[in-house]
């Protein structure tokens, strides 16, 4: 009997167009768009050398600490370019600035410099830094060299190259090297958590199987329910089979959905594939268990219900960080109870915490929790799933 | 008379407001088939869905094949057919699936099923329909699958509730057939309708039920005899009539005489020759007539007689 | 007027679906304006950091972080190592900043200790990481020509003193355009969504066959009935524009009352009208409710993605902004988006936006092109 009804269920959920799009399609059209929306997010995070302009005149020129630095900066073979920087005269630069091609401009007078930006904002903030570190730096030359200098004439010494001495100095305060150590990991990219999102998604849409199949037994809900109620068959009996069926289908739905972002969109899961896969498949149930819940304790059509299924599963997305990532931090901080309540926000939460920083304990927590989740929702749906018999039908 | 199959006693079924079943009793006898009458809404499919289980009654006794009929009572559901009102078939399987999935949860061995489906198809003539998706089915074919999902596992009891309704003529009398030759083949039937002719044409005995209590059973004719009239005698005139009614309420054996819009209907209590009289009559007196037939009382007279309303709406 | 409630029986039917996403556009918009920033924020010159200072005693250490905290936006994130990590992962803090034992002392001995950090990489991780190392820089070199700690300290903070003069020559408020942009830009996926949802399913359950059978023969004529029908739709979407107009004054503020605010409303109602067409054309192609969820979806999500609504334009890559030129969101959104940078309102620069509403209509009527030559197909079958 399981068998047959396992059977039944298989053919019924593959034929079913509504249910291959939900479980199926849409998950890949998503991973498709997220593509097409992310792919570029990181590398333009990435820094990006900046467009400046330099006003050329007689004060630049004598100015050698900044011409030198500058020249530093805006080295193309070093990897530590801050600048990519045209020298002009102040109408070509202006002209620059205001079409935004170049984040400001430099003017030296005398000898200071000016900045000159179209607003506040990072770059900007960028290059008055490093204009307020050259101009640090010439400081520094200065009172070194002239303690130097004072040195080398008390010591009598009357040969002195004070430009050479000036030059040293500014060289070896350029070429002091800071000891700071970037400790950071690899995977920081937190477009996974909209890939964790979309498999977490996945596993919740299951319960559109689940629930379906549940109607089709439940002699309240549809005619097909009534006629499997006077059938000489355990309800739930039938329903095990029906929701193993549906299990089946929606590990399909997963394996397909990872062999479709590993090797056509190239989403790389990190390393612990393995740990993924295993809390996709305990995500899953979860997801079986609210269909199952949706399906018992709801009393409306098969339309619906998915709606209300799919409604739950996409606020469920959005607050674990789907449609913005900082969603998921803020929920994270401000309403953890939020979490406690969300599967999908333990998908996504125990798939960050194992390709961030392989935390298993996490892991481990958002797996219970999903499993209890799956638990409180089978056992709300108990009653409703063990009866035969109705009030009103 | 033979074996009873379903003893029912004293069923009440309340909604929050309503008393949908009102102590109803009755029983059906083996192998024979038992017509259910009674306008929309006078608890048909209540009654039956109770005698199911799918439903909770408030008092009451059912007992089918001897033993009482509870929710887990595998051993009678083993036994019983139903077709329910709704179309009870899953889009995405074929017809030949769809006989096979619902005879599968009674029939475990795959020949004997195989064989069951097949004279199902038969029975209800869809045999060529195999491969066909339900979508891909007209109303009457579909209504058709319907029966056979009910019946294919050879049930003894076979509940069938309205399953002709929006169906055509070929359809209707294909189902009739059917049904009969289940009886034929050895089943009780449990037949719900509100089509009064339906009723006449197949059922050995009917019930007529109205706001959730029976108000006659027997046999058709039997039942005829509570409508009082014998036979009813309609007159299309085209000519002055009023002036012969009080005569034709003269005549014999007539009960009663109705004229509205051109259409003269005497009904009689019983004798012979009535049609006669009432031509002797329109002839002496000059009266011009088109046409002139003689009908046998129907079960909606008896349904207007008892209630004082019409079966139908 | 029967046409009409039959209208308002829908909406009713599934206001559920309509708050939903009208919940998730204003959860994004307040997140998007309180946040300050996130992945768009450029408003924002002082990057986040965190410390974890294990060297609390040491002056030196302390003249350290009194820099950055002066410098930059120095973060107390609770929670400890893990939330750390996590508030760097989610761009929260740009860059964390571990300072070792005894780290003053062995600054003050010319050993030059190591600092460790993490950081994120980006645009803001980059000037922390500069902040920092131009004082490790003058730290460095004071350290080697100093001996004692007050002084060390002193010559650090007279070096750090040298500041540039800054001239900014833009003036407008770009924060509270971009706020307004960002909003009217996520509210295109909403408008799309509760537009297209209630409009189909309410013109494909009119258009279902036996219903247009049952109507084609009842007294109304059929024209007189598809103009109510279509003007039922367009009070909804206007009433649809109009919420999310009223929402969008309370979250982009005194802007909205300015030429450049008409101009976002304009937009917005042009837009509307495209979602009504696109609307009108799909429900004479769907027959299913079922599809018309799927279908919904599966527009709504995938316009936004491809057009910028979710991720800003400018981090989309070519292939994807070429293709979204053929839908008629990516127009909308590129009048938000220039609507945040012009700096003056004057014929030149509102002409490309008035191109932008052109195409935008022009989608709309080819949409309706579209629809009524459907109809007039299946009407000849």
């Amino acid at each position: 009997m399981f068998i047959h009804n396992f059977k039944y269920s298989l053919k019924i959920l593959f034929r079913s167009k509504s249910l291959v799009f939900w479980t199926l399609a849409f998950p890949l059209i998503m991973a498709v768009l997220f593509n097409a929306a992310f792919s570029n997010i990181e590398n333009s995070e990435n820094f990006e050398p900046i467009d400046i302009a330099v006003v050329k005149s007689d004060d630049f020129e004598k100015n050698i600490i900044f011409k030198e630095s500058l020249k530093f900066l805006s080295d193309k073979s070093s990897d530590k370019r801050f600048f990519d920087i045209e020298y002009t005269n102040l109408e070509k630069a202006e002209e620059l600035l205001f079409d935004e091609k170049i984040t400001g401009y430099l003017v030296f007078e005398g000898e200071d410099v000016s900045v000159t930006v179209n607003s506040s904002g990072i770059n900007e903030t960028i290059l008055r830094y490093v204009s307020d570190e050259i101009k640090s730096i010439g400081g520094l030359t200065e009172n070194i060299g002239k303690e130097r200098i004072s040195e080398l004439i008390m010591s009598g010494n009357t040969d002195i190259d004070y430009e050479r001495i000036f030059t040293n100095i500014s060289k070896d305060i350029i070429n002091e090297k800071q000891n700071i150590k970037d400790i950071s990991t690899e995977n920081m990219s937190y477009v996974m958590i909209e890939y964790y999102s979309l498999i977490a998604m996945t596993c919740m849409y299951s319960g559109i199987l689940s629930m379906v199949l549940v109607n089709f037994k439940s002699a309240n809900m549809c005619a097909v329910g009534k006629r499997s109620a006077v059938s000489p068959v355990k309800k739930i009996g039938m329903i095990m089979g029906s929701l193993v069926s549906g299990y089946v289908v929606q590990m399909l739905c997963i394996l397909l959905m990872f062999l479709f972002t590993i090797f056509v969109i190239g989403v790389d899961y990190g390393e612990n594939l393995p740990m993924t896969v295993l809390l996709s498949i305990v995500g899953s149930l979860a997801g079986l268990s609210m269909g199952v819940a949706v399906g018992t304790l709801v009393k409306k059509g098969d339309n619906a219900k998915t709606t209300i299924l799919i409604s739950i599963t996409m606020a469920g997305c959005f607050l674990s960080g789907m449609m913005g990532i900082t969603m998921k931090n803020i929920i994270d901080k401000n309403v953890p109870f939020l979490n406690m309540i969300n599967p999908v926000a333990m998908i996504t939460d125990g798939l960050y915490a194992l390709y961030y920083n392989e935390q298993f304990n996490r892991v481990w927590f958002d797996i219970i929790s999903l499993l209890i989740f799956t638990v409180v929702m089978m056992f709300i749906s108990w009653r409703g799933l063990r009866r035969q018999t109705y009030d009103s039908l | 008379m033979n074996k009873k199959v379903i003893e029912v006693s004293g069923l009440v079924k309340e909604y929050k407001n309503l008393r949908a079943v009102d102590g109803l009793s009755f029983e059906v006898y083996e192998k024979e088939i038992l017509g259910f009458l009674g306008p929309n809404g006078s608890g048909k499919s209540t009654t039956i869905n109770c005698i199911l289980s799918l439903l909770k009654y408030n008092e009451g006794d059912i007992k089918i094949f001897d033993r009482k009929m509870g929710p887990d009572s595998y051993e009678i559901k083993k036994n019983i057919g139903v077709i329910f009102q709704d179309v009870a078939v899953f889009d995405e399987l074929t017809v030949y699936e769809n006989v096979d999935y619902f005879c599968g949860l009674y029939i475990r061995s795959k020949n004997t099923r195989k064989e069951y489906i097949q004279s199902a198809l038969e029975l209800v003539g869809l045999e060529d329909y195999k491969k066909f998706r339900p979508k891909q089915l007209s109303g009457g074919l579909l209504r058709r699958l319907n029966i056979a999902c009910g019946i294919a596992h050879k049930p003894k009891l076979i509940f069938l509730d309205e399953p002709t309704v929006a169906v055509d003529p070929q359809s209707r009398n294909n189902i009739l057939d059917g049904i009969k030759k289940l009886r034929d083949g050895g089943a009780t039937v449990v037949y719900t309708t509100h089509y009064m002719e339906e009723a006449e044409q197949l059922c050995d005995r009917i019930i007529i039920i109205d706001k959730g209590r029976i108000i006659a059973q027997g046999t058709s004719d039997s039942l005829k005899k509570l409508a009082k009239i014998e036979e009813k005698i309609t007159v299309e005139v085209s000519g002055q009539a009023e002036k012969l009614i009080p005569k034709i309420k003269e005549l014999n054996n007539v009960n009663d005489v109705v004229f509205e819009n051109g259409l003269l209907v005497v009904s009689y209590g019983g004798g012979s020759d009535n049609i006669g009289d009432i031509i002797d009559l329109f002839r002496s007196n000059n009266v011009k007539y088109n046409k002139i037939y003689s009908e046998r009382p129907t079960l909606n007279d008896v349904f207007l007689e008892l209630t004082g309303k019409e079966l139908r709406d | 007027m029967t046409v009409f409630k039959a209208f308002l029986k829908v909406v009713r039917n599934n206001l559920f679906m309509i708050i939903l996403y009208t919940v998730i556009l204003v959860f994004f918009a307040v997140i998007n304006v309180s946040s300050g920033g996130g992945t768009s924020g450029f408003e924002d010159s002082k990057p986040a950091v965190a410390i974890v200072n294990d060297d609390k005693t040491s002056p030196v250490t302390k003249n350290l972080v009194d820099y950055l905290e002066k410098n930059s936006e120095v973060t107390d994130v609770k929670g400890g190592g893990e939330a750390l990590n996590d508030a760097l992962f989610y761009r929260e803090i740009s860059c964390i900043v571990y300072i070792p034992k005894n780290y003053g002392s062995d600054v003050l001995c010319g050993k030059e200790p190591e600092l460790k950090i993490k950081s994120t990489g980006n645009y803001d991780a980059t000037l922390s990481q500069m902040i920092l190392s131009h004082y490790i820089r003058i730290q460095n070199v004071c350290a080697k020509n100093t001996e004692t700690e007050t002084e060390l300290i002193k010559n650090i903070n007279s070096s750090l003193e040298e500041k540039t003069d800054v001239n900014v020559v833009s003036n407008i408020d770009e924060s509270a355009l971009s706020r307004a942009s960002l909003y009217y830009s996520f509210a295109s996926y909403s408008i799309t969504a509760c537009i297209i949802f209630i409009v189909c399913l309410v013109l494909s359950s009119f258009n279902e066959r036996n219903i247009r059978k049952r109507t084609a023969v009842s007294c109304m004529d059929t024209k007189k009935y598809n103009m109510i029908l279509l003007l039922s739709s367009g009070i909804y979407a206007f009433a649809v524009w109009l919420v999310y107009n009223i929402l969008g004054i309370f979250i982009a503020g005194d802007v909205m009352f300015t030429e450049r605010g008409m101009l976002y409303i304009l937009n917005s109602f042009i837009f509307s009208i495209s979602s009504l067409a696109l609307a009108y054309m799909l429900s004479t192609i769907l027959h299913n409710k079922n599809a018309v969820t799927s279908i919904v979806n599966v527009i709504a999500l995938g316009s936004s993605f491809l057009c910028g609504a979710f991720v800003s334009t400018e981090y989309l890559p070519d292939w994807v902004l070429a293709i979204a030129h053929i839908l008629p969101t990516y127009w909308y959104i590129n009048t938000n988006d220039r609507l945040s940078h012009i700096e003056t309102i004057n014929f030149e620069t509102v002409l490309p936006l008035l191109i932008n509403m052109l195409i935008i209509l022009g989608f709309s009527i080819l949409f309706s092109i579209i629809s009524s030559f459907i109809t007039k197909k299946k009407r000849t079958e």
